[in-house]
């Protein structure tokens, strides 16, 4: 008997070691991320997130679908090729043919879908590479145009501006009254690299221009210029820097300066976006009004515009058309007039697809240009920005001519990128996508890592700030930037309060955690660090079930410190108005990440910061 | 298959390259003056006929694709930049396109072609088209060999559709063909590769693709705009087709046997029938009446030999007399141009030996003018005669003042007048219409040679008298005119007027004679009146007089569209002062002779060679060097006509602007047309006269000169335009 017992015993151990040896060996790699079968989609910027992503939701509840926050240009993403871990729809803000060539193997052509088609000619001109495919689309067009303040013209009897002649007749009145013509934002490289192309709209319209841009987004070594073209170019720029009355001063306005200049009634002209000049009538009494981008060489005049995202597909979607069915279906609904409409915020849409109507309604004053479909799609190249920066400065400071502007603007485009050194060199691997606990271990990492520096005891952060996995091995400073969403980066904020109003904390922002904006799936939990989510998952969504820190219950008459973000600090706000916050000073969550991994430390290990119970 | 590809590339192809030959005669009427008005009554009735007549939109295009239609509306055209730059580098384009303007759409097939610059409001253009109903091209194409079931694509070099009979918006737009069809797995990666490389070298053929669904593919590439003809059909249709022609066949052949069998049958069964005696007696019957007939036929057959060979004789007589007459001609001619080219032949010897005298020279030199003059008119004579007679006189019409060119009459042949201490009258009656559209040079020509004969028939101290009278006519568009030349001279007798329209005829031989002339001259006054559609009659009496009369209809000018080239009377200052001229003349004495004249005039001048030296000289100067360019036209190696195309399509900064006048002997208005088709801006008569070219470069420099660079008969346009409007009204 006591001989069987032990032979029994003997072959169940022996199974339970075969069995732990069999799931702990015989995988030749472990992957850092598991997609599984679901749709992985990345966003640029987290008001997508809010805006369009539960949108997509609704419209397709029956399909898995997971929304990450991505960064604004491609760097992310050629990261996340070099690791064989691209997600299956990938979107960016900036864009340019060039700056995505190293993709180009791994995406897949619209041209062969009929979706290419409901595209305008011209929208879609820019986007085809040197070997006839259409990789990238753009969606949702949003115009970028001078906003006058009418009351000041009125006042100082000026002619709202139709041409360019009136443009220069305007600044010089405004400035001969003692008024800023226009405040623009002139040490942000965006404003530069809109300079440029809004001064010499009309050259950049004509086919000349448009055999240059053609040629400068296919370019697979360095962009060529066109000089006839590109002085004619720097001239115009030259001449409306000249007319604007912009100086050497107006190299230090960043944005919210020449907000301010504009909302104070110190300047004319400021320029922006339909969301801006909403923003900025609600603050004004003063009346606004759009003016379109003057031709310097003809009476035209045009919509400089840019794609709200542009949009590529993972080739290996087309290995499974199921999948590659549902991502169809998810750009459909971002090309959808409601889709843009979120898009946009509502606030004026030129609609790039012909299926969709152009919606300008409640941004008055481009009626001509739109039914003239006088509309340019800017250019966007990465580089394009440092280049405009370099050389719009070079001239407003007197440093430089014209021939040397330019000659400035085509050395920086092409200027190779020095190799840069790695800062750390990451010893494990830690994946974005989730775990088999719906946790995220590298976002839990860089949450524990930022806590950790600032001393507090706990912390928690939506999830559409953690971008990427971190995977073994060296690792850039730059790199190390893209890991968290610096296009869309939070402020950061310190708080003390007890383990009650944490919990209070922690349920409501599951329950409601931004205006129209709830935790819908497991791909929206937030992440939380020094402590434990245990959350229950219904119908109706998601309910915290109990909070634990160190293993135990967290207690509720003890205080804690918090680190926090913009998000759920407004939520500790509203639920505990008199609740001291600090904000960290000079401090972003982002710039507080790549401050600690500068030190070439290791990040903090992930932490099993949640549970989902069904 | 292939044979049905072919017929459709055919079809296509001439019906697009009707489509833009349509747009060409456009651009010639509308573009001429390269400025136009979608304002004037005359444009908008014009763009309502051809849009109506063609059941197309007519589009202006800008360079960058903006365009503007015929009613003013301002647009852009959606379509890849490929198409744009297609145009600017001289291509026609044809591409589906939807047009969105005045709050509505239009979806359709746009043809346009580039033109050379013009302007509309201020902004410039680089093309003209027009876009048709999508259902005009599809009927016309539809495949009735295949009932229909064929689809068919237009693909540009990079894949996508320009046209297809297929209805969907999808098509419009970026549609790439073969990546569809790889798409929906029709065709297969290597497939779509090789069809590509056949595609990208225009190769034309037929594949039999698709295993589980099996079609044909055919294709061929199509000229007139640079794309390529996809047609795809089902095999199943195909062998249909195949099978139901194979059937045709076989019936047609079936009955086609049947039939002659039956015909064979029924002539053996009816010759069976006859009996050999009633066909002799037949036959006897039949021979007699075949006698008899030929006997009358031989009859007729003499009667036609005399008829022919009295009108042979007479035939010879008339040839005879003509030969006779040529022969008198040559002898008169020949007289008549020896004369004053032994004149101009003394006169140099006699310039070799009073060099020195100054005063003499420039005698010597007014006498060359003279006979040289008088030389060139008997040659123009000659030439102008066999032109008229080979049918070859070409008219141009333009709006003139009929009192003007009664006034010039006066003038010109005052001098004359007074030197004879003659009187000329001139009177004009009920003019009711004083501005015509004719050819005034024509015109010119005829009462030139009228008055002159006056002058030359009429004694010293005689009368002369020119009436124009403007006669009641039932017709609201042409005014009829009555010219009447008549004086107290001479007279002639009846049996010469009889033959005074006559070529050759005299009233006495030139070598006895003082009276000098060709013969030719009422000869062609005829001609050109009846060309013209008028008559000329002549009443006469030996020793008093004689009166010709003129009646002639000229259209009533409605609108002065041609400006009169005005006669300006003579500036303060000399236009060719300080001009740079870069010319063409093969002939050293020519050339020498133009510098040297344009040397006192106070302008330079850089001679070239011929042609292909000329258009060096030019694309290596800097814009500036040259102010004009005068181009001789028959010369070595390259001609003035190519060398002119040449120049303005070269890519210098001037290459389109610069003044180019040709120079030559030939004056025939067709050479004109020539001149000005290649590019010319004008034309000058050789010997180059300084007064002529003066008037010629200040008409450039004052917008006239250009005119029709390709005029074809514009006037004709109008006439047929509003002969449409008047009949669809």
């Amino acid at each position: 008997m006591k001989k069987a017992k032990r032979c029994l015993i003997a072959v169940v151990s022996g199974v339970l070691v075969a069995t732990a040896v069999l799931s702990g060996c015989g995988q030749s790699k472990k992957e850092v991320s598991k997609n599984d079968d679901h749709l992985t989609v990345y966003l640029w910027e987290n008001r997508l997130m809010k805006n369009i992503a539960p949108y997509i939701h609704e419209q397709f509840p029956d399909q898995d679908i997971e929304f990450i926050i991505g960064n604004n240009d491609t760097d992310l993403y050629s990261y996340f090729k070099e690791h064989d871990e691209l997600p299956d729809i990938i979107t960016v803000r900036r864009f340019s043919g060039t700056d995505a060539q190293d993709l180009q193997p791994y995406l897949m052509d619209f041209a062969s879908y009929d979706v290419v088609s409901k595209y305008y000619s011209y929208a879609v001109q820019y986007y085809k590479n040197a070997d006839d495919e259409i990789q990238w689309l753009p969606i949702c067009g949003i115009p970028q145009t001078i906003i006058a303040n009418k009351t000041l013209f009125d006042q100082y009897g000026v002619k709202i501006p139709e041409n360019y002649e009136e443009y220069v007749q305007a600044c010089q009145q405004f400035y001969d009254n003692g008024i800023k013509p226009y405040s623009m934002d002139l040490g942000e490289d965006w404003s530069n690299n809109e300079i440029i192309q809004a001064a010499a709209i009309g050259e950049f319209t004509s086919l000349d221009g448009i055999e240059w841009r053609n040629g400068a987004e296919t370019a697979s070594d360095e962009v060529k210029f066109d000089d006839a073209l590109w002085k004619r170019i720097f001239s115009e720029t030259s001449q409306f820097l000249k007319d604007s009355h912009f100086g050497k001063e107006d190299i230090n306005i960043d944005v919210d300066t020449g907000i301010q200049m504009f909302a104070a009634g110190k300047s004319a002209m400021f320029h922006g976006h339909p969301t801006v000049m909403q923003q900025l009538q609600k603050q004004m009494d003063a009346e606004l009004i759009r003016i379109p981008y003057f031709s310097q060489t003809s009476d035209e005049s045009y919509v400089y515009m840019t794609p709200s995202l542009n949009i590529a597909f993972n080739k290996n979607l087309e290995k499974d058309r199921e999948k590659l069915d549902t991502a169809l279906d998810v750009l459909d609904c971002m090309i959808s007039e409601e889709g843009q409409k979120l898009i946009a915020d509502g606030s004026g849409v030129i609609s790039l697809n012909t299926d969709v109507p152009t919606m300008m309604q409640d941004v008055p004053g481009l009626e001509e240009e739109i039914n003239n479909n006088a509309v340019y799609i800017r250019y966007s190249a990465q580089k394009s920005f440092d280049a405009s920066l370099e050389a719009v400065q070079g001239l407003l400071s007197g440093e430089m001519d014209e021939i040397q502007a330019y000659d400035t603007l085509r050395s920086v485009m092409n200027r190779k990128d020095p190799e840069e050194k790695a800062t750390v060199n990451f010893k494990n691997e830690y994946s974005i996508s989730l775990n088999d606990r719906n946790g995220r271990d590298a976002a839990s990492s860089i949450l524990t890592t930022i806590r950790e520096e600032n001393e507090a005891q706990l912390a928690l952060a939506p999830y559409y700030y953690f971008t990427s996995s971190m995977y073994k091995g060296e690792c850039t400073s730059s790199r190390v930037g893209m890991m968290t969403a610096k296009s869309s980066d939070t402020a950061l904020y310190y708080a003390k309060i007890n383990g009650k109003q944490v919990y209070e904390l922690v349920e409501n922002y599951l329950a409601d955690a931004d205006e129209n904006f709830y935790v819908t799936n497991k791909y929206e939990l937030p992440i939380a660090s020094g402590m434990k989510m245990i959350v229950n998952q219904a119908e109706s969504g998601f309910s915290l079930k109990d909070l634990t820190v160190n293993d135990k219950k967290i207690d509720k008459e003890k205080e804690y410190s918090i680190l926090l973000t913009d998000t759920t600090m407004s939520v500790l706000k509203k639920i505990n108005p008199k609740c001291e916050i600090e904000q960290l000073k000079d401090t972003t969550l982002s710039s507080a990440w790549t401050k600690a991994m500068s030190k070439g430390q290791q990040p903090s290990a992930p932490e099993d910061y949640i549970e989902v119970e069904q | 298959m292939g044979a049905v590809i072919d017929q459709i590339q055919q079809t296509y192809d001439l019906q697009v390259s009707g489509y833009y030959s349509q747009l060409q005669l456009v651009e010639e009427f509308l573009l001429h003056e390269r400025e136009l008005s979608l304002e004037t009554d005359t444009n908008k009735s014009f763009f309502e006929a051809w849009e109506k007549e063609s059941e197309s939109t007519l589009i202006f295009l800008q360079e960058n694709g903006q365009a503007i239609s015929a009613c003013g509306t301002k647009m852009r055209i959606d379509m890849p930049s490929k198409f744009l730059l297609d145009l600017k580098n001289g291509y026609n384009i044809g591409k589906l396109v939807c047009l969105d303007y005045d709050q509505k759409k239009k979806d359709g097939y746009l043809v346009a072609i580039p033109c050379q610059e013009y302007t509309i409001n201020g902004e410039t253009y680089t093309a003209i088209g027009t876009v048709y109903d999508h259902s005009k091209l599809d009927s016309m194409l539809k495949l009735k060999g295949y009932d229909g079931k064929a689809y068919f694509f237009m693909l540009d070099d990079d894949g996508n559709i320009t046209y297809t009979n297929l209805s969907g918006d999808k098509y419009f737009r970026n549609y790439s063909l073969l990546k569809h069809l790889k798409g929906e797995q029709a065709i297969t990666e290597e497939e779509a590769d090789l069809f590509k490389k056949k595609f990208d070298n225009r190769e034309s053929g037929v594949a039999l693709l698709g295993k589980q669904n099996p079609y044909y593919l055919g294709y061929c590439p199509i000229e007139s705009n640079n794309t390529i003809l996809v047609c795809i059909v089902a095999k199943g249709v195909v062998d249909n087709v195949l099978m139901d022609y194979q059937k045709t066949v076989l019936c047609t052949t079936t009955l086609m046997a049947g039939f002659i069998l039956l015909l064979f049958a029924g002539l053996f069964y009816s010759i069976s029938r006859l009996s050999l005696a009633d066909q002799k007696a037949e036959y006897e019957k039949r021979n007699n009446e075949l006698h008899l007939q030929t006997m009358k036929e031989m009859e007729i057959v003499n009667q036609k030999l005399k008829k022919a060979k009295n009108v042979t004789t007479e035939a010879l007589q008339t040839a005879e007399n003509a030969n006779k007459a040529k022969t008198d001609f040559l002898s008169n001619m020949s007289h008549d141009i020896r004369t004053p080219m032994n004149a101009i032949i003394g006169i140099t010897s006699l310039i070799r030996h009073d060099a020195g005298n100054k005063a003499k020279v420039i005698e010597y030199a007014d006498k060359i003018d003279i006979s040289s003059q008088h030389l060139l008119g008997i040659i123009n004579d000659v030439l102008d005669m066999s032109k008229i007679e080979a049918g070859k006189t070409v008219f141009k019409y333009s709006d003139f003042s009929i009192l003007d060119f009664v006034q010039e009459l006066d003038t010109i042949f005052h001098s004359q007048i007074y030197e004879k201490k003659q009187t000329l009258t001139i009177i004009k009656e009920s003019i009711r219409h004083e501005w015509v559209n004719g050819d005034q040079v024509h015109l010119m020509q005829i009462f030139s040679n009228l008055l002159s004969n006056a002058i030359k028939y009429t004694q010293e101290g005689g009368k002369i008298q020119f009436l124009v009278e403007e006669c009641e006519t039932k017709s609201s568009v042409y005014a009829k005119y009555r010219f009447l030349v008549s004086d107290n001279g001479m007279g002639m007798s009846a049996d010469f007027k009889e033959t005074i329209f006559d070529p050759f005829t005299r009233a006495e031989s030139s070598v006895t004679n003082k009276i000098q002339g060709t013969g030719l001259g009422m000869a062609i006054t005829r001609n050109l009146v009846e060309a013209m559609g008028g008559t000329i009659d002549v009443e006469s009496e030996p020793g008093q007089g004689s009166c010709f009369e003129v009646l002639i209809d000229l259209k009533i000018a409605e609108n002065r569209t041609v400006a009169l080239a005005a006669q300006e009377d003579e500036r303060d200052g000399n236009i060719l002062q300080g001009m740079r001229f870069l010319c063409a003349e093969d002939n050293e004495l020519n050339a020498e002779i133009l510098t040297e004249l344009l040397k006192i005039e106070g302008a330079e001048c850089t001679i070239c060679e011929n042609g292909e030296e000329i258009l060096k000289a030019f694309e290596q100067s800097a814009p500036g060097d040259y102010d004009m360019i005068l181009m001789d036209i028959q010369m070595p190696v390259l001609n003035g006509y190519e060398a002119t195309k040449a120049i303005r399509r070269s890519s210098h900064k001037l290459a389109k602007t610069i003044p180019i006048i040709a120079m030559t002997a030939n004056a025939f208005s067709e050479d004109i047309q020539h001149s000005l088709a290649a590019g010319m801006n004008a034309h000058v008569s050789k010997p180059v006269e300084m007064k002529v070219l003066e008037k010629t470069i200040r008409s450039i420099k004052s917008g006239g000169g250009v005119p029709n660079r390709r005029a074809l008969n514009s006037d004709k346009w109008k006439v047929t335009i509003h002969k449409r409007i008047e009949k669809d009204s």
